[in-house]
Order: structure tokens, then C-alpha cells, then sequence
């Protein structure tokens, strides 16, 4: 429990902890009164203060709703760093480096998919790997892993996993500059070698969801969005690789604080200065491992097609099977924004978190530049996932960022123990929603009740306006590792 | 008791207890190994070495148990039991005892992504030592 933390109210959704001790910023929090108490259960405020003590922060240590407690930065944070003061910290970016969300549109209708839903699930079952120690069909060489670090989303393409199209619909055209295969490890070459196309295990998924629901009928449009037709959520990042690049940056930069004299709260916020070597090569392995998450997400999703194809008997203009946005929800980027009135070049932290870009902002895709940036925020496999859209708000209070998820509200172990007796594949077939899964364990850790409802998180960010609901999408297939 | 599971909203967080270092240390790799798989079911016939480096006792706790997954994940195989054959305050070498992971025997539970820092610390709890590890799930 948390509760000797001071809270100052700024409004109904947005909550202050003011400065004290070696803070260098107030730290802020979107969320409810009623979230907030959920929040002060764990230990995820205090994470919000240790945030703070970071050289070169800049206006606030930033949480969204769907925070909870992590290991440094909590889960849902939000921090922008001076580039010349500033530092940057593998851990605010997280082992899963470019872990995010990407959603494709169809054509078809529930109506048209429900007859044959078991059989699209079990083919998506089958050509997706998942699970814990999942390997793909791709193998790959020091060659592709050089190609796959300069082009990203875009190697897939080259190999035929996906249209040049989809590239327009990819954060940074899915390529993230910079990268070198000269910072990252042995280790990490070998741990991603065969992981390419996987899903991995834990709360990474693979769904197939209906619009249920139109808010915004003009964004919706704009996004390819209609109500009743069938999409598919792939929630997945860089798999060993990125793990790996995070683990031995974290340990160059704990020599490195030692050196410097660089003092923390927590070991796990280890950080170096953007500007230092460390920093400089932890980045370009970062960018490596960007490039490697892009390019898994595009080959899942090419799988996901053919899976189509073959169930419905149709080519890929019957399918219309278009993505609709990319997003990226453990990265770090470096970003222009407004401080004190003035515009400067920050690194902004997102870690479970989610740009939510405002129209007319250079970095919105031209596709979407006159309505926003698309803001995806999966939910749990038995309630909502939802559809926002960037603001002017978000840009100007949360450096253009919003939540990323629903937030855990129940351990893994708690989870486990309270679903022991439950057989909640059959609990969500009956609710119309099919389940495969590699671990029968990681669907009860997975199981609805470990999750915050992200309706209600999707409502804090649409009423605090850092993101406007655009549609909700209902689950009636997934795949979990 | 050699650990229990402690509660953590995202990931995984173990409490192990050790009469000594050396015995910390072998709880540890034991716990995460539990984590991952029913150990009960691992035959010992293969034995791995395994060494690490760091510059305090906590880093060397991290790599340890990092060393330790990196073989599980990488050489695909699982351990049930540990020896620990010297540790100093930079350096371990032990012995991994398992075999390869045969996926009709051996159900995997966790797919742990790191060892984490986070509040990690080696401490004196009266006649025993104590420390929690938070993994990433």
C-alpha cells in the first residue's frame, strides 16, 4: 500500500505528486479517484517518485491509468529526457524492446466469419508459433540479421510477407534509423536467431476481434473501421533479442553510474547519459532490436493473412486485409515537443505507453495527417479492446502519449490460484470467444479478472483528453502463447 | 524454506533464503528453474558448467541466474539441481545438472525474459540470508 504518498488533484483525471527529495520533477498521474485507489495498491507510485531522480527530466515523471507496478519505470510510464543533460534508461524502454500492437481490418462481418471461426482460429493457431520458448520457421543468418537491422518492417516485405503499403501504416515507416550490428551481442544474435515470426508467451496475443462499436463515425472511416466487421490484434515485440540488448545494457550502464558517480533509487533505472558512449551504442542496439520487433509483427501478420485466405477461399482483395496502424509501446524516441514555451529535441521514455500524435503533426502518417494518429489499446481476451486517436492534449500535457493497455490488477500467482477450478476455455466459448492456447497456465494468468476493465482506462485518457475513443473491438478469437 | 513466491502485479518476484552464499546462490537457480518447469520431472544426466562474473554480489547474482537461462533457452535445456563449485565476491563457477528438453516430458510455464535489479539486495536475516529477485514475464 501506498498510501502516504502525497496526491494533489488538478482536475478529475490528472493527479500530481508534488516535488520532494531528490526529485528533479513532480510526478503526475491520470486517473481516476476510483482507479487510483486500485492504483495504491501496489507499489507502482513510488515508481512514478524514482522516476523522477533522473538526470535531465524534463516537466513531470508521467504515469497513465493503466499503470502498475514494474521493475524501475512501473508499467504505464511516461518520461522525456534534455538530450544534452539527459539520460536514457534501458529499463524505461523495458527488456521487450519495441513491444506493441498492430491491427489489421478486413472486409468480411462477424456474420460472415462466425460459421467458420474454429477452423480461421486453429489455422492462425497453427501457422503463428507461441508459447514459451516458441521457434519459427525462419532461420536467421548474420546477412539477414544485417539487412533486417538497416530496414526493419521493410525486409519482410522485400521476402514477400506483406505489401509496400503497409510500411505507410508502421510508426517511422516501420524502420528505425541508426542501428549496428556492432553494439549488440553475441548472445543476442543467437538468442533471436530463430524467434523471428513468434509470439512468444505471457500477455503477448494474437486476436480476432468484431467493432462492436463507433464512437467517432468521421475517424472510424478514415481508419478503414465499421461496425460488425472482423479485425486482428497481433500484441507481440522483439522476442529474445530485444531481451537480450536490454540485460547487457543494463549492466554497461550500472558500471558506467558507478563511474560517474550517478546515484538512484532503484539498480533496475540503470541509465547513461544520451550523449555517452554507453548511451550512444545502447541505442544502437536499441534500434536494432526496434527493427527486429517491426519486422516480426509484419511476418505475423502475412501468416495471419494466408490463414484467411486458405479458410475462406479468397485472394487478398476479397479479404481487404489493410493495416490500420502500428504502434510501439516500449521504445524510446526522439521527439520534438514544447517545454517552458520553447520547442526542443527530447528523448521521450514510453514505457507501457503509447504515442498519440494529434493531426496535422509531421510524424502522423500522411494517410491519417487530417484526422490523428490511430492509438491501439488492447484489452483482456473476455472484454474490450479499443481504437483511439492522438490530440492536441496529449502533446501538450504527456509529450504526445497516451495509455497502452488495461493494466494488471491481479498477480500471475493470484490469478493462477483463483482460476484453479475454473475451465475458462469453455467459460469464454460460451461467450462466444475461441480460445487456443500452447499453456493452459498462461490462460489463467491471462484470465480477465487479472486485468483493469480497459474500458474504464480508455474512458480516463477520452475524458482527461489526452486521446478521444474512436471504436470498440470484441474478441471472439484468440491465440495465446 | 529455500524460497517462496512473492506477490508481484506484473511479473514474478521470489523470496529465497540461504544459510550461506553458496547456499543463496543454489536456491536461486533451484527457484527459477521451478518457475519454468516441474523440476520432479528433469532427469540429471547431463551436466552443463557454468561461470559468471560481476562487480558486486548482487551482479553476481543477476548473471548467475542470467548464465543459467541463457543455456535453458538457448542449448533448449532444463536443470533440477545445482552445485556450486567456487564463489568469490566477483566470480562463480557451478554445475548445472538436467538434461534436454523433451516437450512430451517437460510442460515450460514461464517464459522468463531477464533477471531484473529491481530492489534487489543480499541481506542478513538473523542466522540466514535473504533476497528478493523480480523476474520479467
Amino acid at each position: 500500500m501506498q498510501e502516504d504518498i502525497k496526491l494533489i488533484k488538478i482536475h478529475d483525471y490528472l493527479w500530481e505528486i508534488p516535488k520532494k527529495g531528490g526529485m528533479r520533477v513532480p510526478g503526475r498521474i491520470y486517473a481516476s479517484e476510483k482507479m487510483l485507489k486500485v492504483i495504491k495498491e501496489d507499489k507502482s507510485l513510488e515508481q512514478v517518485i524514482n522516476v523522477a531522480h533522473l538526470p535531465g527530466i524534463q516537466k513531470y515523471s508521467i504515469a497513465m491509468p493503466d499503470i502498475h507496478w514494474g521493475y524501475g519505470f512501473p508499467i504505464g510510464g511516461i518520461a522525456a529526457m534534455d538530450i544534452d543533460e539527459g539520460v536514457i534508461s534501458p529499463g524505461g524502454v523495458g527488456y521487450d524492446i519495441n513491444c506493441g500492437v498492430r491491427l489489421m481490418r478486413t472486409n468480411l462481418t462477424e456474420e460472415e466469419v462466425r460459421p467458420k471461426l474454429r477452423e480461421l482460429v486453429a489455422e492462425l493457431f497453427n501457422r503463428v508459433p507461441s508459447g514459451v520458448g516458441a521457434s519459427g520457421k525462419i532461420k536467421l543468418s548474420r546477412n539477414d540479421y544485417k539487412e533486417i537491422i538497416e530496414k526493419g518492417a521493410r525486409w519482410a516485405i522485400e521476402r514477400g510477407w506483406g505489401e509496400p503499403e503497409d510500411l505507410e501504416r508502421i510508426e517511422d515507416h516501420g524502420t528505425f534509423p541508426g542501428g549496428d550490428p556492432d553494439a549488440i551481442s553475441a548472445r543476442a544474435f543467437e538468442r533471436g536467431s530463430d524467434e523471428i515470426g513468434t509470439l512468444g508467451s505471457g500477455n503477448h496475443f494474437l486476436e480476432v476481434d468484431v467493432v462492436e462499436q463507433i464512437y467517432n463515425p468521421t475517424i472510424a472511416d478514415a481508419f478503414g473501421l465499421f461496425k460488425g466487421q472482423v479485425c486482428v490484434l497481433i500484441h507481440c515485440g522483439s522476442r529474445g533479442f530485444g531481451h537480450q540488448i536490454c540485460s547487457d545494457y543494463i549492466d554497461k550502464m550500472l558500471s558506467y553510474m558507478r563511474r560517474e558517480g550517478i546515484n538512484l533509487p532503484d539498480k533496475q533505472l540503470a541509465c547513461a547519459h544520451i550523449k555517452s558512449k554507453e548511451g550512444r551504442d545502447y541505442l544502437a542496439a536499441f534500434a536494432a532490436a526496434v527493427n527486429y520487433a517491426w519486422t516480426n509483427r509484419q511476418i505475423i501478420m502475412a501468416s495471419a493473412r494466408e490463414a484467411f485466405y486458405k479458410v475462406f477461399g479468397i485472394g487478398p482483395k476479397d479479404l481487404g486485409g489493410e493495416l490500420v496502424y502500428d504502434v510501439s509501446h516500449n521504445i524510446a524516441k526522439f521527439e520534438e515537443h514544447k517545454v517552458n514555451g520553447q520547442i526542443k529535441k527530447l528523448c521521450v521514455h514510453r514505457k507501457g505507453a503509447t504515442r498519440a500524435f494529434p493531426k496535422g503533426h509531421p510524424l502522423v502518417p500522411e494517410v491519417y495527417r487530417d484526422v490523428g494518429q490511430p492509438v491501439l489499446i488492447p484489452g483482456d481476451m473476455g472484454r474490450a479492446s479499443f481504437v483511439l486517436v492522438g490530440t492536441e492534449a496529449a502533446l501538450e500535457e504527456t509529450f504526445g502519449s497516451s495509455c497502452h493497455g488495461a493494466g494488471r490488477v491481479l498477480s500471475r500467482s493470484k490469478a493462477i490460484k483463483s482460476g484453479r477450478d475454473r475451465d475458462l476455455f469453455k467459460e469464454l466459448e460460451e461467450r462466444g470467444i475461441i480460445v487456443m492456447a500452447k499453456g493452459k497456465k498462461t490462460v489463467l494468468e491471462e484470465m480477465p479478472e487479472a486485468y483493469k476493465d480497459a474500458e474504464e482506462v480508455c474512458d480516463i485518457v477520452h475524458n482527461a483528453g489526452i486521446a478521444k475513443k474512436v471504436a470498440k473491438l470484441r474478441p471472439i478469437g484468440v491465440v495465446k502463447g | 524454506m529455500k524460497y517462496e513466491i512473492i506477490d508481484h502485479t506484473a511479473d514474478v518476484c521470489i523470496r529465497v533464503y540461504g544459510k550461506s552464499i553458496e547456499e543463496l546462490f543454489k536456491n536461486a537457480a533451484t527457484a527459477m528453474m521451478e518457475l519454468i518447469t516441474d523440476t520432479g520431472k528433469v532427469d540429471t544426466s547431463q551436466t552443463v558448467e557454468i561461470k559468471a562474473e560481476g562487480e558486486t554480489l548482487e551482479e553476481l547474482l543477476v548473471h548467475w541466474l542470467e548464465e543459467i537461462l541463457y543455456i535453458h533457452q538457448v542449448k533448449k535445456m532444463v536443470f533440477k539441481d545445482f552445485e556450486i563449485i567456487n564463489l568469490s565476491k566477483n566470480q562463480i563457477v557451478g554445475k548445472a545438472l538436467g538434461e534436454n528438453i523433451d516437450p512430451d516430458k517437460h510442460d515450460l510455464h514461464h517464459d522468463i525474459k531477464a533477471v531484473t535489479y529491481h530492489n534487489l539486495r543480499i541481506e542478513n536475516l538473523n542466522d540466514k540470508l535473504k533476497v528478493d529477485i523480480v523476474f520479467d514475464i
